[in-house]
């Protein structure tokens, strides 16, 4: 909203500096964005004058000469332009003034006449961008008046920031009032005009409500011989700083007092009105309507519209139609001021996309109780720029909504809420400021609010006025004296704080991704949701490759590797904490105890809590220089440490998995904590690399962490330190390549003998003397007995039957 | 022969050679074939005590004494020489072990978290510390816990001061923390004290806007939470955030769900509050940095606590707006590009 300090200073008594007045309304809610003051100061030195005598310049084709009354008496001018005449008002730069970009006024000989300063064009005061020959007002205007007042240009222009609630500052006068509160000024009257009666005239439509749900009150008044033209100077200077483009006079001021009461007015030509009334009804399904702005809009029954005898004539609050606007020529009109409901006129602008001046100002709540003067103060005002009398008396439908029921304001309330007492004088002198009636009440006050504040319902929003209004920096400060509650860090809090670090010890960085994701994403990484689940579509995508909420995070784990390798970094260990979406199939709410799926009426959307991780680029290596590609271990380790730390007492466990499509079918595992899975890790399907034209070899993992932390198990208790020694037996077995290195270790665990305490792998080896078929996997097995030291023999003897039964069911030989 | 066999015989001759070869030798075998040689059983030196005899027995007693003497040099000199080639030797072995201290150590140099989890992982710790817990909400959320029971029917104006992302009829990414409170609250009866970090969504998109950004809600609900307690609470986290004692000031303003409705302005951490040309504040001296407000009575109502007995205080903070500010940051989207370039600055 762009505010006047001029128009506003019509309003306020000894309105103060536009800074103090900025600072205020900040301070009081009403937030200043910016304030344009005026760089140049005039004063007598930019005035009106009136051309009395004009000629050609003698010794110059194309110069003219004018004779100037400039109020002090007359001077010669010598000007470039002509499309001025005498008898014309005009704008004299006497010598001295300085004007935008700079020119400073000065005595001139221009061919051997003396000119005493300069006819200025509308592009010269800094009114317009471009345009030549000199600005030419209308007449009736006073020689020897300063010309920057007239023309707006000592004015400052604030940009005021409104919250959704006060519609009531969507006017000058509105936001002269809270000025008026705000610095403690005095508001000046607003019309003191005296309003008509009704009159019931037959020559002009009557009005009838048939939607009275969607409008309380409907005025009109008719204004007979105006002519329509262009509007006096003051009126154009009003509406340009506000921001509005003029139309023509009788669109303009009802464009004016829209701006100054924040009532919106439309005007119609009364003649293209068919008889013999005027309804306020919701349109017929069918029905169309030409708008202002030349569009041809379908109506529906939930639009207000206002229709003669023909159909709809405008959108009720929107705007106006085109086949029966005031146009050139009109001549009698009728001005309409109604009270359509925020919820009628929201409803037609959003559905047909039409945000005017009028509906912003109907969808926030208009003064109810101001139509008439609204509508009075507007045909005044047409009377006055563009001729024609007022018919007696409004005409229309209605009444305007009785004030609301008194608000009790308890003091104790006000206290218990602020934090400290408001004197009932102080709050009430308050309140009557903003325009309520407050009157003395057992607990308190009894506050009546006024029609133009449809925001003040309730007692709290009473005490929020107070507090606003006496500024919040005059109440007290201090820390709650605090019920203890026993605090702890929750679960996934920590767990998400060591995953963190757990990461950037090993030497990735944390990656932030946006979790938007195109369809075309979504369909290659699947992530660690059900095959079978649908993508979360967004309706509205800011771009086409966010049209889905991801599956995966590591869309934008590799989209960041890909960036960084285009700027020259190798090594690339990326991870990323955050979200992965689809909906849940059957619309359950099965996925554990993560927030996921809340059931409010349809489907539930699982929402994953996802680590995701890709190692790119040379390992460091022990010492200096490059290292080597990332293998799969390094992967593994780095997953390991992570979950380590959130299952401490837990087993997280990585067995082969060949079906993922992001992944390499032979070098991808699927991870367990216990018996769940709970994510994958392996190298970048080589396939899905060549798609993506990446051609080192990466890996990647993603694991749903919030499943690890609730697996994680308890402590189990100490065991006893072992009081006997252990010995410790080595094996190599020759087995088939593919055989997992797990197979051994899980056939001696089955063997669950109580004296052999472990079994570990020391080594894989493939290559010189060995078939290219098999592998040589190296284990150690620790033996031990917890009630006694085991003899050479008896060790001998169990690792033996070990042996025997690693190459029995592994099919394994053993190597010497 | 006689006279220089003689000679020989001397022990301060014999023990000025050995002296000088003891000095001259170079390790500790060297070292003990001169003891041997000189004080060995077969030794020369011992040799010439066994000498005496020959001599005439008044000269006997003091040519004892010179060989004495001569055999107590000898053993300083080869004890002093012995630790002396000790400490060479531990002192080249030393030599021989140095390493390059300065030489990166092994492994990968470490990685560092997020700028915006480090910023969260303050703001929650301040919180934390004063109490408060954290709990977290879904991201996509529903119209009911995301506008309507924070008091944002249907058709309410300020719904278009947030643009939403649709994802279904009923569906939204949510736009802000603040449906948490209501989620907690629904479950929960006061007192409470909690914090809601996550991610929030609005259809905007410019060097200062990301259609994803991160928040934290806080909530305070108990008997005789007044608006003192917001300005000291929110006073005392904003100093603990920003490490210095910011000026802080608080304006009237509007949110749905609180009333009085506050937004809060620190004292610009860039210009020091002294305005001029500071792009950052624009000249004003203050930033935004938090909207807060006394619980709005309608929100307690749909979540049936008794707002007669109960009231507490509500804010939210945008953590991007707090890293930006603490970390010099001019664009939002160099948070989620992954640009290591940019990530290894925190
Ligand atoms: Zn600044």
């Amino acid at each position: 909203m762009r505010v006047s300090c001029n128009w506003l200073s019509q309003f306020v008594v000894g309105l103060p500096a536009v800074e103090e007045v900025a600072a205020r309304l900040t301070m009081g809610g009403l937030e200043v964005e910016s304030i344009e003051s005026p760089v140049l100061q005039y004063g007598d030195r930019l005035v009106l004058a009136r051309i009395v005598e004009m000629g050609p310049h003698p010794s110059a084709d194309r110069l003219s000469l004018c004779q100037v009354d400039d109020g002090e008496g007359c001077s010669a001018i010598v000007c470039g332009a002509r499309n001025m005449k005498a008898g014309d008002t005009v704008v004299l730069a006497r010598p001295g003034c300085e004007l935008p970009g700079g020119v400073r006024i000065k005595v001139a000989k221009l061919r051997g006449i003396e000119s005493r300063g300069m006819l200025c064009s509308a592009a010269e005061l800094g009114l317009a961008a471009t345009g030549d020959g000199i600005l030419v007002l209308e007449p009736g205007l006073v020689a020897g008046a300063p010309a920057a007042p007239l023309l707006g240009l000592d004015d400052s222009i604030m940009e005021l920031s409104i919250t959704p609630n006060r519609g009531d500052c969507l006017s000058i006068r509105g936001v002269a009032r809270e000025v008026a509160a705000l610095c403690g000024a005095r508001l000046a009257p607003a019309f003191e005009l005296p309003l008509p009666p009704w009159s019931s005239s037959r020559d002009r439509p009557p009005v009838r409500i048939d939607a009275s749900g969607a409008c309380s009150h409907y005025r009109g008044i008719v204004v007979r011989g105006v002519s329509v033209g262009s509007s006096p100077t003051w009126l154009r200077t009003r509406l340009a700083a506000a921001g509005l483009r003029p139309i023509s006079n009788v669109v303009d001021v009802t464009n004016y007092v829209l701006v100054e009461a924040g009532q919106p007015l439309h005007a119609f030509d009364l003649a293209l009105l068919a008889g013999p009334e005027l309804a306020v009804r919701y349109a017929r399904s069918g029905e169309r309507l030409r708008t202002l702005d030349d569009r041809d809009v379908d109506l529906d029954c939930g639009d207000l519209v206002i229709a003669d005898a023909n159909g709809p004539v405008a959108l009720a609050g929107v705007m106006g139609g085109a086949d029966t606007a005031v146009r050139e020529g009109s001549c009698d009109i009728f001005l309409e001021g109604a009270a359509f409901t925020p919820a009628a006129v929201r409803r037609t602008s959003r559905r047909l996309g039409i945000l005017t001046d009028s509906s912003a100002r109907f969808e926030r709540g208009i003064d109810t109780g101001a139509v008439e003067a609204a509508l009075w103060r507007a045909a005044r005002l047409i009377v006055e720029v563009a001729g024609g009398r007022i018919e007696e008396g409004f005409c229309g439908d209605g009444v305007a909504p009785a004030a609301g029921e008194p608000i009790v304001l308890r003091s104790s309330r006000v206290e218990k809420i602020l934090g400290s007492a408001v004197p009932p004088q102080q709050a009430q002198r308050i309140l009557t400021s903003l325009g309520a009636v407050a009157a003395a009440h057992p607990s308190g006050l009894e506050v009546t609010a006024p029609s133009h504040r449809n925001d003040l319902v309730r007692e709290i929003d009473l005490i929020e006025e107070i507090a606003r209004v006496r500024g919040y920096d005059t109440f007290g400060s201090e820390l709650p004296a605090i019920r203890m509650q026993p605090v702890s860090l929750s679960a996934c809090d920590r767990a998400a704080r060591e995953l963190r670090a757990s990461l950037a010890s090993r030497g990735f960085y944390e990656h932030v991704g946006l979790s938007f994701a195109s369809a075309d994403t979504n369909a290659r990484l699947r992530g660690l949701h059900r095959d079978e689940s649908e993508c979360v579509r967004v309706r509205n995508p800011l771009r086409v490759d966010e049209s889905e909420l991801r599956r995966s995070a590591l869309a934008s784990l590799l989209e960041a590797y890909r960036l960084n390798l285009s700027v020259g970094q190798s090594r690339v260990d990326l991870f990323c904490l955050g979200r992965t979406f689809s909906w849940e199939s059957d619309g359950s709410t099965d996925r554990g105890g993560a927030p996921a799926a809340h059931a409010h009426g349809g489907r539930a959307v699982c929402q994953i809590e996802t680590l995701a991780g890709l190692l790119a680029g040379p390992r460091p290596g022990r010492g200096l220089g490059r290292g080597e590609a990332p293998a799969f271990g390094d992967a593994k380790a780095a997953v390991e440490a992570a979950l380590a730390l959130l299952a401490p007492y837990g087993r997280v466990r990585f067995v082969p998995c060949a079906e993922r499509p992001e992944y390499h079918p032979l070098a991808c595992a699927r991870v367990l904590a216990g018996a769940d899975p709970v994510g994958y890790l392996g190298r970048l399907h080589p396939v899905m690399a060549e798609e993506l034209e990446i051609t080192e070899e990466i890996y990647l993992f993603e694991v749903d962490w919030r499943k690890v932390v609730e697996y994680s198990p308890r402590h189990e208790g100490l065991r006893p330190i072992p009081r006997y020694p252990s010995s410790s037996r080595d094996v190599s077995l020759l087995v088939p390549r593919r055989l997992a290195a797990s197979a051994a270790i899980e056939v001696v665990e089955r063997l669950a003998d109580p004296c052999i305490e472990s079994i570990s792998v020391f080594d894989e080896y493939t290559g010189a003397g060995i078939d290219e078929a098999d592998k040589a996997l190296g284990y150690t097995i620790v033996y031990r007995a917890g009630d006694r030291t085991l003899t050479e023999a008896e060790v001998t003897a169990l690792h033996g039957r070990v042996v025997g039964e690693l190459a029995e069911q592994l099919r394994a030989r053993v190597r010497t | 022969m006689a006279a220089s066999a003689h000679d020989q015989q001397l022990p301060e001759a014999i023990s000025e050679e050995a002296l000088a070869r003891i000095q001259a030798s170079s390790d500790s075998a060297s070292l003990e074939a001169l003891r041997v040689e000189y004080l060995g059983k077969k030794g020369r030196l011992t040799g010439a005590l066994r000498a005496l005899g020959s001599l005439a027995p008044a000269e006997r007693p003091a040519f004892g004494q010179r060989v004495n003497r001569a055999k107590e040099a000898l053993d300083a000199a080869l004890a002093a020489r012995g630790e002396e080639l000790r400490l060479r030797r531990r002192e080249a072995a030393l030599e021989a072990s140095a390493v390059d201290v300065t030489l990166p150590g092994f492994g990968p140099t470490p990685g560092r978290p997020h700028p915006l989890s480090r910023t969260l992982t303050e703001i929650c710790d301040v919180l934390g510390g004063m109490g408060f817990t954290v709990e977290e909400g879904p991201e996509v959320e529903d119209d009911y816990h995301n506008f309507e029971a924070l008091n944002m029917p249907a058709d309410h104006p300020a719904r278009d001061m947030q643009d939403t992302f649709f994802v279904g009829d009923d569906r939204v990414l949510r736009t802000h923390t603040s449906p948490v409170q209501i989620r907690v609250m629904e479950r929960q009866p006061p007192p409470l004290r909690i914090i809601a970090p996550g991610a929030v969504y609005r259809n905007d998109d410019d060097a200062t806007h990301s259609p994803m950004f991160h928040q934290v809600e806080g909530l305070m609900v108990d008997r005789g939470v007044t608006f003192a307690h917001l300005k000291g609470v929110l006073t005392t986290f904003l100093r603990r955030v920003f490490e210095r004692e910011v000026g802080v000031r608080l304006r009237p303003s509007f949110f749905p769900f609180t009333e009085p409705s506050v937004e809060v302005d620190v004292g610009c951490v860039v210009c020091g509050q002294r305005g001029g040309e500071c792009r950052v504040c624009k000249g004003t001296g203050w930033l935004e940095i938090l909207g807060a407000g006394m619980v709005d009575p309608a929100v307690f109502a749909h979540v049936g606590y008794d707002p007669e007995e109960f009231t507490g205080f509500a804010f939210g903070v945008g953590v991007e707006r707090i890293a930006m500010l603490k970390y010099g940051i001019d664009d939002i989207r160099l948070f989620y590009g992954g640009d290591l370039r940019f990530l290894r600055q925190f």
